[in-house]
């Protein structure tokens, strides 16, 4: 390849990069596969060498990954996701509003500390069940599950794929960080959404005590998820014993930064904990075949790709691109809030995270950014702009695109259309928000 | 109600029948209706909760396939509200109650009379659970546990038919810890030798003679005849289906369902049609009733029925009769 020079190198590595971002929107193939045939061809043609695309693997994001899946998993299989999903099904009476607030919350708050799709998996089917036995139409439902689940895992360092990159890759952001930083646009995006949507939707998530024939069909459904729930025989034990191992793994996460226990290892401990505790009940070979192998090969592949474009100084030469458009931090913040929330909306948020964390990380390193103590902001940003900007499209985030697929198993198709309409104000609503919070942030 | 409402509350009937069978969703909608009165913040007078139930009544008429003991509580309650001018929620909720109970004595009696066929070792046949032979089959495993010798535990052939259903069977055998034997409900041939005894649960009894109950019942039943095993047919005399039309008895769908490249489409029944007669003994609470006796209770209790149907039509159709209720 030295023929090419090196700046023929780097066009090389980004045709090969963008080449792989246009095939996983395409999805004519797995994305899995394309990002190791990537990751392949960048070895095959001596951009990197095959040691070199190994330690570019970051292991602190895959042990997390793998982690958070194992310990999502073990709680799965002792049946406390279905517990936890009955339990909140009898705590809404049937009322529809009460159906849009409690499902909404729940949402946000379990997507803060489990996968997204994991949090979609458990509610939507249990949300449409509810809706559809009473004649109201999920539709509302469905987006407010899915906006919520995008909204809340913006919280934390474990919430959303981008969030766990940015926590494993960046020196210095830990659980309580995120936290500390992020929360407050959350929670004002929470609020705000949900009144927009009460708002819009006012006719379909109003109470219908007033009319008894529609009550009683209400009262009827609650009666099935209660038999659903006397049925489903959990023990006060199991339950105390899976909360209080989960508690452990949340306190590990709060004090890694005290502790200096790398997130992942407190992921990994916990999944182990949780086995050994639950040994009777969970089968240890199964519980290794439910772990989403693939989605780890494609973030190894992924990490092999910008591994190369670093090798080549592609990273380098797009972060002095993004020095050379502003030295002004402010507006910065704002380019990468905003492009990272409409790339995220339109194709999937994972590699162009995984690239700009590099490229911010050498920003942050040069002139004049080097001594601006509110530099960190960039980090917010991108995580802001990447979580929220999920919710633009259909495909914008893995749990708009599983919801949708499980909405239409059940009949009820949403139209690429449809979800923008509905998806659009509150994407603008929430990055106005996160631009506006960032803008205080940066003056105060 | 509303067309769809009908529509949905019909889908969701059926689904719950399917799910946890006649009697529990009798006692789902009885419960139901319970919460429903306590949470209605419309108008709670007499009057109004007497339209209100009555339009409910309809609606539980309007569904396919009707579900008799449902509609027989609904005129109950109906019935109720229209004779007694002291009536209101309280009182209601009461009727609510002394129903629940009354429809657990009846089952509580089916078992006890069916227990009576389990004075010696029988090998018994089962194909369905419904509460009277879950509870029969409690009754036996209590005795079995207390030393009670009033019973003895049956060895038992569980014809295996859907997943679910035969998984609901083996579940309460495996939780009862009593023995039993699976066998394929096409491949009954090769044990029939072996029983002495089958037990089936009716969902309705009808004006045709005609028993409803799970669909591959009725070609069970006719081996079994042949081979002369007796066969029981556990259904309270709340189940009695009165309405004499020309709708299908069992709820029907086609799906569609693909082999390699063929696609084809299945025709999909929720229940079988068998004639009485073809029953040794009908376990009722009133005790084992023969097919020619079922038919007698039927048409007494067809007459009460029509009574009251008569007095909740004058209401339902004229609204003077409604507003007069007030005054009665």
């Amino acid at each position: 390849m030295d023929f090419l020079g090196a700046h023929s190198d780097q066009l090389i590595v980004l045709f090969l990069f963008v080449t792989v971002f246009v095939g996983i929107v395409l999805e004519k193939f797995d994305k899995t596969l394309i990002a190791i045939a990537g990751a392949l061809i960048v070895i095959f043609l001596g951009f990197i060498s095959f040691n070199q695309a190994i330690e570019a693997i970051d292991f602190a994001t895959i042990g997390l990954l793998l982690g958070m899946m194992l310990l999502v998993e073990c709680l799965r299989e002792i049946r406390i996701f279905e517990w936890l999903s009955l339990k909140l099904g009898l705590l809404t009476k049937g009322n529809p509003i009460l159906i849009f607030i409690v499902f909404s919350v729940s949402t946000a708050v379990a997507s803060a500390f489990l996968d997204n799709v994991t949090t979609v998996l458990i509610m939507v089917p249990l949300v449409i069940s509810i809706t559809t036995q009473i004649g109201l139409r999920p539709r509302i439902f469905i987006f407010a599950l899915i906006f919520m689940s995008n909204i809340g895992g913006t919280a934390t360092l474990i919430g959303d794929p981008p969030n766990i990159l940015i926590g494993s890759q960046v020196p210095g952001l830990t659980f309580g960080s995120f936290l500390q930083y992020l929360s407050v646009p959350v929670i004002i995006t929470i609020i705000l959404t949900m009144f927009y949507m009460i708002w819009r939707h006012k006719e379909e998530v109003q109470s219908r005590a007033t009319n008894f024939s529609w009550l009683f069909m209400s009262s009827l459904m609650l009666q099935q998820i209660r038999r659903e729930y006397n049925a489903l025989v959990i023990s006060n034990s199991t339950l105390y014993k899976a909360s209080i191992v989960f508690i452990v793994v949340l306190i590990g996460f709060f004090t890694h930064s005290i502790t200096h226990i790398e997130p992942a290892m407190i992921a990994l401990a916990g999944a182990a904990l949780m086995l050994l505790v639950f040994n009777k009940q969970i089968d240890l070979h199964h519980l290794i075949a439910k772990v989403e192998w693939p989605t780890l090969l494609f973030f190894s592949g992924l990490f092999m790709l910008v591994g190369a474009m670093e090798h080549v100084g592609l990273l380098t030469t797009i972060s002095g691109l993004l020095v050379s458009m502003t030295d002004n931090l402010l507006v910065l913040i704002i380019i990468v809030l905003w492009s990272s929330a409409i790339l995220s909306a339109l194709v999937d948020n994972i590699p162009f995270v995984a690239v700009m964390i590099p490229v911010l990380k050498q920003l942050q390193m040069s002139e004049p950014f080097i001594s601006d103590p509110k530099a960190h902001l960039l980090w917010w940003a991108l995580s802001l702009g990447a979580c929220f900007g999920g919710n633009g499209s259909m495909i914008g985030a893995s749990a708009n695109v599983v919801s949708c697929a499980i909405a239409r198993t059940r009949g009820i198709d949403i139209t690429f259309k449809e979800f923008i309409s509905e998806s659009f104000v509150i994407t603008v609503i929430s990055i106005v928000v996160a631009s506006l919070y960032l803008t205080a942030l940066y003056y105060y | 109600m509303e067309s769809n409402l009908l529509h949905t509350l019909n889908k969701q009937l059926v689904e719950l029948d399917r799910l946890n069978g006649a009697s529990a969703l009798a006692e789902d909608v009885a419960k139901a209706i319970d919460l429903t009165v306590e949470e209605y913040f419309g108008d709670r007078s007499r009057e109004a909760l007497l339209r209100e139930v009555v339009k409910l009544y309809h609606t539980f008429l309007s569904c396919r396939p009707r579900m008799p003991h449902i509609i027989s509580d609904l005129q109950k309650l109906a019935f109720y509200l229209y004779q007694n001018k002291d009536a209101d929620t309280e009182t209601l909720k009461r009727l609510i109650k002394t129903i629940l109970i009354e429809n657990e004595k009846r089952v509580d009696l089916i078992v006890s009379h069916a227990t009576t066929l389990f004075h010696e070792k029988k090998t018994l046949l089962l194909h369905t659970l419904s509460m009277p032979i879950k509870g029969l089959l409690e009754q036996i495993a209590e005795n079995r546990d207390n030393g009670d010798s009033a019973t003895v535990v049956p060895d038992v052939y569980i014809a295996d038919q859907s997943k679910s259903k035969s998984g609901q069977i083996i579940k309460l055998f495996d939780h009862l810890q009593l023995p039993f034997f699976v066998v394929s409900e096409f491949a009954l041939a090769h044990v029939i030798s072996k029983l002495n005894i089958a037990f089936f649960g009716g969902l309705t009894f009808n004006v045709r003679n005609e028993v409803i109950l799970a669909p591959g019942s009725t070609s069970l039943i006719s081996q079994l005849r042949m081979a002369q095993v007796p066969v029981y047919l556990c259904m309270g005399t709340n189940k009695f289906s009165f309405w004499d039309e020309e709708t299908e008895l069992a709820f029907h769908e086609r799906r569609n369902k693909s082999l390699e490249h063929i696609e084809y489409a299945k025709e999909v029944f929720s229940h079988d049609v068998v004639e009485v007669d073809l029953f040794t003994r009908i376990i009722t609470e009133s005790g084992l009733l023969t097919p020619s006796e079922l038919r007698r209770t039927f048409a007494e209790k067809q007459l009460e029925f029509y009574n009251h149907e008569r007095e909740i039509e004058k209401i339902a159709t004229d609204d003077v009769a409604l507003s007069n209720v007030s005054r009665t």
